[in-house]
């Protein structure tokens, strides 16, 4: 009679501690390494083996890069936010004549990778391209003396690129929170005598705070991190600092300490992020959820329908257009095995990745469920921590680690009498793979947490009061349950990793490509026009996440 | 409880003794002990974050407790740190208050889900026969999404029995139905389980299902029993002041207003207790005269219940106008031909209720 609970699952409960144990442990190993390289090099005496890299940037243009850095992330912020705020409250309050068709075309520029929407304006505006052209032809002019026009390849032009394509964030999240802002709210305001105008900046802007804090950050983090768009605008950052450092100067030490001086600015922004989520609890108003939209004028509509527009087109329609004229221009160039190749391997390594990724996520979420603890809840927590490891930051982190391990197994591998076998890790897709799931490892384990979050904890204990053991409650009710996130988990994941390019660019094999990084090489060439097909297959693939997101959404 | 009284009981369904549980240093059962005769329906009734809830989860097996012991049908199921029956071995039936049926699966499916011991054919009647017990047979092919929140309701209990529980729990198992529905449901499941003598232990907040569907009735606050005994006693004769105020059983007041209150009330009875403790006064034993001397009692406001007219009226303890007062509410069959603002002669027709502090 002496029967104690779950001596059965013990075991298995030891195996999930370990692998958890060794799943945090490879989590937090990048930022360890970079960490431990950067201080090594403290403590090096011999004048011949310092690696005065860093010291050398650090006394020159170091400090030039860190500006042009935060000047982007400012001019993103400030273009996203232009491009974002007011579509979010238009499509969240009024009623208009396709509202629903324009809530989605707003998301469109999200599966535009910037550097290729870079390189397009860039090719358009051109003293050869179209625009200067017609305009030279419109007005006689004869050269560039002659009329003004901005200059694209600048930092402003870059923040520009950036803010279109990262513009949808603060949009997604912005509408959202309109949207459930309670409009008893809005209503209680209008019978005290406010004007619209005075309702949007007094209840629903303060209400929306979190959620724009919330949209900010990534787009912060995403445009600190980005590689792609500087490097094509020559404009020096702190990404392109640690790519140099690397592979032009060969120092890693110089690359890890720069990294680590990109973590500071990423911890900052984290650190400004958790604090208004804080907030955001005290904001979460459970009032009236019917949101009654407001039915926009003719000329309201108009106006919205032209501002919309024109970012539609600016971020999706004319980049989309291009390529395809390019396609169909250098049909011969595109159409070749090449592209086909590369992108079976992307996907291959896509799918790795993404199913690895997936299945941690059920792994120590179903954990957490079953015997929460505020010691699994800390492991989740780590599993996030990578997708705010700027790409670049993290292919340092794990080259570091990685390399030295292979160094040990040849030598281990010597000592036993057998050939060098070479770098088995950092010079293989192991790496890439790693990386991917270390970075993308916070969208699979976002989804399956939300997805646990929705499903109420009574339904365990009903399955439990039934007589099933834990892992019926988890093969029966939990898995069928959360399919749909599971689906949604795998593709996000396998979207990101096909679109990564910073990590791919660093840490791919030696003749290897993925799609980004066969399409980035063409463009760094100037010759994106031979890669277009490629360039589709991305956007096709990223159009994929916004698809799946609207169909949910209108089903619910 | 006397030899004499113990050889009439019927055999025990369940007993507690002595849990106690705590989260985090709160204490959330303390000492909770009581027992269930086996087919009798226990009521857990206290406010909100008493612990009704916990408890009822402690007896499933779906809370640990820190101490005690529970015994259910002879045999211990938990006792301190040495033995702890899992939930699914203890072969209780359990509603919960948002139902938990199973959203992807259908009622047929939610039914079957806890007869995986049984072959395909017997699993079979067993649903038929469940869904004729709650008396929907038509609904297997269902979805939960597609049934009323009452049909729902009658879809968790036919799976809760199914596997033929010893004993049903039920978490507010009526607080997401409304008013008519409600009053009919509690009387068929009743009648349901009488039938079948299943011992079942509910937990509410609301005394009225406690009166419309309980046995006995043991009141709940701050993670223990303050009173367990049939629905009407814990009405009238409260045994400690917090159960009086949660049932609003009527006016309390201490003893040391009740000098001045009994004042003016023209009744005699014994007024020599010396311990501190508080008189319960009971709104209907309250009759109301006008007075046109001034008594210190004056009407405040008359309202209509349904079953006769409440009145609210203030009591002065002394005589200075700005003296504090105490309101008391009394009721009235008939509507009584005095005003707002005007003098009160009260009087008292019954003993009132001492109850120790």
């Amino acid at each position: 009679m002496n029967v104690k609970p779950n001596t059965g699952p013990r075991i298995t409960g030891l195996i999930l501690s370990v692998s958890s144990a060794i799943f945090c442990a490879v989590m937090l190993m990048p930022i360890i390494a970079l960490l431990f390289e950067s201080a090594s090099s403290f403590f090096i005496t011999d004048s011949n083996l310092v690696d005065n890299t860093f010291s050398d940037l650090a006394d020159t243009v170091l400090w030039e890069y860190v500006k042009n850095s935060l000047i982007i992330v400012l001019g993103t912020l400030l273009f996203a936010c232009l491009f974002a705020i007011a579509p979010a409250w238009w499509c969240a309050q009024y009623e208009f004549s396709g509202r629903r068709y324009l809530q989605w075309m707003m998301v469109f520029p999200l599966a535009i990778p910037a550097y290729i929407s870079a390189y397009i304006y860039t090719d358009a505006l051109d003293y050869a391209g179209p625009i200067q052209s017609s305009l030279r032809l419109l007005f006689g002019w004869q050269s560039p003396h002659d009329y003004w026009l901005i200059d694209i390849r600048s930092r402003w032009g870059a923040s520009l690129m950036l803010g279109l394509a990262l513009s949808p964030y603060i949009f997604l999240l912005l509408r959202n929170s309109f949207e459930q802002g309670s409009s008893s709210l809005s209503q209680a305001a209008q019978l005290m005598g406010a004007s619209p105008r005075k309702i949007f900046w007094t209840i629903h802007l303060p209400l929306a705070r979190p959620a724009l804090a919330i949209g900010c950050t990534l787009v912060a983090m995403e445009s600190l991190a980005d590689y792609g768009t500087v490097q094509l605008f020559a404009i020096s950052t702190l990404t392109t600092a640690i790519y140099d450092s690397w592979l032009v100067y060969g120092s890693l030490t110089s690359a890890a300490k720069i990294s680590c001086l990109t973590l500071l600015f990423v911890i900052s922004l984290v650190a400004l992020e958790k604090n208004s989520r804080r907030k955001q609890q005290h904001f979460d108003s459970r009032g009236g959820k019917s949101n009654d939209k407001i039915k926009a004028s003719k000329a309201k509509t108009s106006f919205i329908w032209l501002f919309c527009g024109l970012i539609f087109c600016l971020g999706f329609l004319i980049p989309l257009i291009t390529l395809i004229s390019y396609c169909v221009d250098y049909w011969l160039e595109n159409i070749n095995t090449d592209v086909l190749r590369h992108s079976q391997s992307t996907f291959f390594l896509a799918i790795t990745a993404a199913f690895i990724a997936t299945l941690l996520a059920i792994v120590f979420n179903s954990q957490q469920r079953f015997s929460p603890s505020t010691k699994n809840q800390t492991k989740l927590s780590l599993a996030s921590l990578g997708y705010a490891i700027p790409g670049t930051v993290l292919a340092i982190g794990i080259l570091i680690p990685l390399g030295q391990l292979d160094i040990w197994i040849n030598h281990f591998i010597q000592w036993l009498g057998f050939e060098k076998v070479g770098l088995i890790l950092s010079g293989t897709s192991f790496a890439l793979i790693l990386a991917f799931v270390i970075r993308f490892s916070a969208i699979s384990n976002g989804s399956i947490q939300a997805a646990y979050k929705q499903m109420p904890t009574n339904l365990d204990a009903a399955s439990t009061m039934l007589k099933a053991s834990r892992f019926k409650t988890f093969y029966k009710i939990h898995l069928p349950i959360m399919r749909p996130a599971l689906i949604s988990a795998f593709l996000l994941v396998f979207i990101e990793c096909v679109k990564e390019l910073p990590a791919s660019l660093l840490l791919r094999p030696f003749d290897f490509e993925t799609l980004a990084t066969y399409v980035y090489q063409f463009a760094s060439d100037e010759q994106l026009e031979h890669a277009a097909s490629g360039a589709l297959l991305i956007i096709i693939v990223s159009l994929l996440p916004i698809l799946l997101l609207s169909r949910t959404q209108r089903m619910r | 409880m006397n030899s004499e009284n113990y050889s009439q009981r019927k055999p025990t369904a369940l007993e507690l003794f002595n849990i106690q549980l705590a989260i985090a240093d709160e204490s959330i059962l303390q000492s909770l002990t009581f027992d269930l005769e086996e087919g009798e329906i226990l009521c857990l009734l206290g406010p909100s974050g008493c612990g009704k809830t916990t408890a009822l989860k402690t007896i499933a097996g779906l809370s640990t407790p820190q101490s005690g012991q529970i015994d259910l049908f002879g045999s211990t199921v938990f006792s301190d740190a040495s033995i702890n029956i899992p939930p699914e071995q203890r072969s209780i039936g359990f509603i919960f208050q948002d139902y938990a049926l199973f959203p992807h699966m259908t009622v047929g499916q939610n039914i079957a889900y806890g007869l995986s011991l049984l072959n395909k054919h017997d699993k079979q009647q067993r649903i038929k026969e469940s869904l004729e017990l709650v008396e929907l047979p038509d609904l297997e092919q269902r979805y939960p999404h597609e049934l009323s929140g009452g049909q729902q309701q009658r879809i968790a209990v036919a799976r809760a029995l199914a596997p033929k529980p010893k004993l049903l729990l039920m978490d507010e198992p009526f607080s997401n139905i409304d008013g008519q529905v409600k009053r009919r449901m509690m009387a068929d499941l009743r009648h349901l389980l009488k039938e079948h003598g299943i011992s079942c232990i509910f937990v509410t907040h609301a005394k009225e299902e406690a009166f419309a569907f309980a046995d006995k009735t043991a009141v709940m606050i701050n993670g223990h029993i303050e009173q367990l005994d049939n629905p009407a006693k814990v009405f009238n004769q409260p045994s400690t002041v917090a159960v009086a105020e949660f049932m609003e059983s009527g006016n309390l007041t201490t003893l040391k207003h009740s000098q001045q209150v009994l004042d003016k009330i023209s009744h005699q009875w014994p007024r020599d207790i010396e311990n501190s403790g508080y008189w319960l006064f009971k709104p209907q034993y309250l009759t109301l005269s006008h007075s046109l001397q001034s008594t210190g009692v004056e009407l405040i406001d008359s309202t209509y219940i349904g079953r006769g007219y409440q009145h609210d009226i203030a009591i002065r303890l002394n005589k200075s106008n700005n003296a504090p007062t105490i309101i008391w509410k009394a009721e009235t069959e008939h509507p009584i031909d005095i005003t707002a603002g005007e003098n009160i002669a009260l009087e008292y027709i019954s003993e009132p209720h001492w109850l120790q502090d």
